[in-house]
């Protein structure tokens, strides 16, 4: 009989080798939309993030006999995700002209994109250069204070397990959050 | 070493943490297509990544062969002994024989030019003898 990853993170005794392709769609289709995005948040680029989603589902199953459950299934994933796009950073030289030109293009064209419910087309103006300008500071930040500052901001992890997933100690992350949120803010103040 | 600092050194103003948030969502925000798409690939991926019966009973075939080449290559060589070189056995007369063709055939060598210089000299000695003869005869 064939069991799901979760059902295994409660049982680990059970044997995860019993885990098949059709248990692991349904963590996929659960987990597929936060992977993506912390990819696309972190590497800038849909494609690479579109990419590397797919290599994060197949590196979690062919090592899913590693898990034992120690933690959460999506700090699982995203540690493997935060990996593979450190990798990706690392190796990717050649097209870095391209690509930036291609984030300039989409900070643009996400102007027009403004939040819903804003009072007057001017202001919503100003909240989304105002953002624009604290994405800028974050692009801007660490390798590390960036994926910290991702993690907690927009996947609104808690510290500890912001530290599983980057294989860090809390105070690390904390140090690390202390000085992404104060290079934001300094960025908000002007 | 991050000294002590309050919680709120930690957090943004909410306000900026939700259009942060939002605006992160939005960009990441695909069609239902996009993800019906990504998890065909993702599945096609994972089906052909798992090795089938056919391939584990390959690839077991594959490994039983190579570690018997592995056992006979280590098998063979050092610590067997060389087998004995058959022994030729040469016929003695035969052996002479050669020596003495070899030597017809090699001529005369340098050491031996003394001798053959005392052969001629004393052949004309005989010569000399001879005639000392016939002229004591005809007197």
């Amino acid at each position: 009989m064939s069991m799901s990853l979760p059902v295994l993170v409660a049982r680990p005794h059970e044997g995860s080798s019993e885990i098949t392709v059709f248990d692991f769609e349904q963590i996929v289709r659960q987990h597929q939309k936060r992977v993506f995005r912390v990819l696309l948040l972190i590497l800038k680029s849909p494609e690479d993030a579109d990419n590397l989603t797919q290599e994060c589902f197949l590196r979690a199953y062919t090592s899913r006999q590693q898990f034992r459950g120690e933690c959460s299934v999506q700090t699982w994933l995203l540690r493997i995700a935060v990996n593979l796009a450190r990798d990706h950073i690392r190796n990717r030289r050649a097209g870095f002209w391209k690509r930036l030109l291609r984030i300039e293009d989409e900070a643009h064209a996400s102007v027009s994109e403004l939040p819903s419910g804003q009072p007057s087309p001017e202001r919503g103006l100003i909240a989304r250069q105002k953002l624009d300008a604290v994405w800028r500071v974050v692009d801007e930040l660490s390798a590390r204070q960036k994926e910290v500052f991702l993690l907690r901001f927009v996947e609104e992890m808690d510290l500890k397990e912001i530290a599983d997933v980057l294989n860090l100690r809390t105070g690390t992350v904390k140090a690390q959050l202390f000085r992404a949120v104060a290079r934001v803010r300094e960025q908000v103040a002007r | 070493m991050i000294p002590d600092k309050s919680s709120s050194d930690f957090e943004l103003p909410p306000d900026l943490c939700g259009a942060l948030r939002g605006d992160a969502l939005r960009r990441s925000d695909r069609s239902n297509e996009f993800w019906a798409r990504q998890q065909t690939t993702i599945r096609a991926r994972l089906i052909s990544a798992e090795p089938t019966k056919q391939s584990r009973l390959r690839l077991a075939l594959v490994a039983a062969g190579a570690a018997i080449c592995v056992a006979l290559l280590l098998d063979t060589p050092s610590d067997r002994q060389p087998a004995p070189r058959p022994v030729v056995q040469v016929d003695p007369d035969q052996a002479l024989l050669q020596t003495i063709e070899r030597s017809l055939a090699a001529g005369t060598p340098r050491a031996l030019a003394p001798v053959a210089l005392s052969n001629d000299s004393s052949h004309d000695a005989n010569e000399f003898s001879n005639l000392n003869k016939e002229y004591r005869d005809a007197n």
